[in-house]
């Protein structure tokens, strides 16, 4: 049956999992490796040969290594990878666009996960917080929260335009695996925000 | 307001808008409830059978592919009316097989057993690691516990552990589709825990899904590293995964078997990794929707894989090992549908170092009965790690007569 039901997971399309696989994993590392390299030697070349190599056939296993140990990068991981890329072509400096309250919520939704992932409730609160993911709901407070942080707080355009981006594909493409959280955060990302947080908190204590 | 933030709200409604019409153009199912045998009531039951006893008709060991000596973690499935292979096949058994669990050369080996020679075919690979890691782009190093599930349209589906980074305790469910009869292709990984804490998080599965009313299922899974938890995936009547739930709150419970005692009120057994050592039990009441903790049964249990079945004779059967004793007992219990009150007998004794162990019961229809008489209930087990061992139980019933409600 056919309806409006907004609490059913919709997948992403299980053919295009394997290329997604191995795409993602060849920008994010081409990135990494951009990252790295160019402030050395403002060259491109070593990035555009781990992605090649990490795309082709017989070379692939690189991918397969890291979707082993971590799945998928989430979409916020290859948007970051993407404007690295646009970055360096077009030659600007990169730039932290986070806003601080934002990464403040994705570093308490990362722990929420966790103890979520770990069942470390306590008995009368049962949130099942990943499974909200799945749900028009989870995507809906996510909404909430960009659209708090454009009244409330200073928001670069930069960081808009890749909010609307990644959860655009996300309700596209249901990318990476049909769950909004995995859309926004990962364990890189994760660890992104924590060190932004940090440094953020550094430079104040410094100011003070 | 500015015009970057007005226009950033309007298109955050637009995303929130075309998920709308995404979800709406998506096949959505109502919640469907669960198959239950011969249910007229909501608990009660009329013109079941009184079936006091379950005979052995057959037993033995299912063939093991040649030169494998380690066998483990077996799953029934019966061949549906819709399945190609129906008129000639009653049931297929799937477990894996290698020269030691976690080996990896383990693959996923399957037989079926024959209407007409009455015996198992001889046994064929369905799955290995390099296919199903290369169907999903991921290195696989290690898969086990396959579980097998007939859909709506007779397509068998199957689910097997894979095994990351990390070993059992880095798994993953992979779900695989029949594109010919007992040919398998990877469909995806479910998507099961936040990829945040995705280092070493476990998830696997053990035990046939619970079928619902519209051909769809719920497949019961659970967590594991060094905490335990059973959740349960709703299945529509294609195999796509719906929901997630967790069925307790409890942390040391695992591999659940799901049982019907109505169309809306189920039971999940699980096996105890704590030291209480007695089956766990949870319940819901709304067909999945919440879950809630029934503490446990008055069976003991040592840590090991329990098979639950809802009998269309209306009784509920468990098969499971003893705390003491351990795997190397077998037992069978069954008990009413409600109040549970069990009756046990031994079906495995042997003594110590022998394993009898992850148990899967189903029914399948016996050709050689009756018109209406209660369908056989076959039992698969792992055979000392070496092979699979299996029971075809025969139910011995009075005629029918209308069964009192609880």
């Amino acid at each position: 049956m056919n309806g409006l039901n907004f609490n059913h997971a919709v997948l992403p399309y299980a053919a295009v999992l394997p290329l997604w696989v191995k795409l993602s994993w060849a920008l994010v590392m081409s990135a990494v490796v951009l990252r790295l390299t160019y402030g050395f030697k403002p060259t491109v070349w070593p990035a555009a040969v781990v992605a090649v190599v990490m795309l082709l056939p017989r070379t692939d296993v690189l991918s397969g290594y890291l979707a082993l140990a971590f799945q998928t990068p989430s979409l916020v991981l290859v948007a970051w990878a993407l404007w690295c890329w646009a970055d360096v072509l077009q030659m600007r400096e990169p730039v932290a666009t986070t806003p601080t309250p934002v990464a403040v919520v994705g570093v308490l939704l990362g722990w929420t996960l966790v103890l979520d992932t770990l069942n470390y409730w306590p008995s009368w609160f049962n949130p099942q917080l990943y499974a909200l993911g799945f749900e028009s709901a989870g995507l809906w407070l996510v909404l909430a929260c960009v659209a708090a942080a454009l009244l409330w707080t200073y928001v670069p355009k930069r960081w808009l335009l890749s909010a609307l981006a990644v959860l655009a594909a996300y309700v596209w493409l249901r990318l990476p695996t049909g769950n909004v959280w995995d859309a926004l955060l990962d364990p890189f990302v994760w660890l992104a925000l924590h060190v932004q947080l940090w440094r953020a908190w550094r430079a104040t204590s410094a100011s003070a | 307001m500015k015009t970057p933030t007005r226009l950033g709200l309007i298109l955050l409604v637009a995303v929130a808008l075309c998920d709308a019409g995404l979800r709406w153009s998506s096949t959505a199912q109502p919640m469907p409830q669960a198959a239950v045998p011969n249910v007229t009531t909501d608990e009660g039951q009329e013109d079941a059978p009184i079936c006091t006893d379950y005979r052995v008709v057959r037993e033995g060991l299912i063939p093991m592919p040649e030169g494998v000596p380690a066998a483990h973690a077996s799953s029934l499935v019966a061949f549906p009316s819709a399945h190609p292979l129906h008129a000639q096949k009653a049931l297929a058994a799937f477990w894996f097989a290698g020269t030691r669990e976690s080996g990896a050369d383990v693959q996923i080996a399957s037989a079926t057993f024959d209407r007409q020679t009455q015996a198992w075919d001889a046994p064929q690979w369905v799955v290995n690691r390099h296919t199903v890691g290369h169907d999903l782009g991921i290195q696989i190093r290690r898969i086990g516990n396959p579980v097998a599930w007939a859909d709506a349209s007779g397509r068998l589906h199957l689910f097997v552990v894979a095994t990351g980074l990390g070993g059992w305790a880095a798994s993953r469910v992979v779900h695989l589709t029949e594109q010919a009869p007992m040919q398998f292709k990877v469909v995806r990984t479910l998507p099961l825990t936040a990829l945040v804490p995705a280092f070493n998080t476990s998830t696997l599965v053990r035990t046939v899904p619970l079928p619902l009313s519209d051909g769809s299922a719920v497949l019961p899974l659970y967590f594991e590293i060094g905490i335990k938890y059973g959740v349960a995936v709703r299945l529509n009547a294609q195999g796509e995964m719906q929901r997630i739930t967790r069925i307790t709150q409890r942390r040391e419970v695992l591999q659940p078997t799901l049982v019907a005692h109505s169309s809306t009120h189920w039971s999940a057994f699980m096996r105890d990794y704590s030291p209480i050592e007695m089956v766990a039990h949870s319940e819901t009441f709304d067909a999945g929707q919440h879950w809630q903790d029934a503490g446990n049964l008055s069976l003991s249990n040592p840590g090991a894989s329990i098979a639950a079945l809802r009998l269309s004779t209306g009784d509920v059967m468990l098969a499971h090992n003893p705390a003491g004793r351990g795997r190397e007992v077998l037992l069978l219990s069954t008990s009413p549908n409600q109040p549970l009150t069990w009756t046990t007998r031994t079906l495995m004794d042997g003594v110590k170092a022998d394993e009898y162990s992850y148990p899967t019961l189903i029914e399948v229809p016996s050709t050689a009965q009756a018109h209406n008489a209660p369908p056989d209930v076959w039992l698969s087990y792992t055979h000392m790690r070496r092979a699979i061992a299996f029971k075809q139980l025969r139910p011995q019933c009075a005629a029918n007569v209308p069964r009192s409600k609880p």
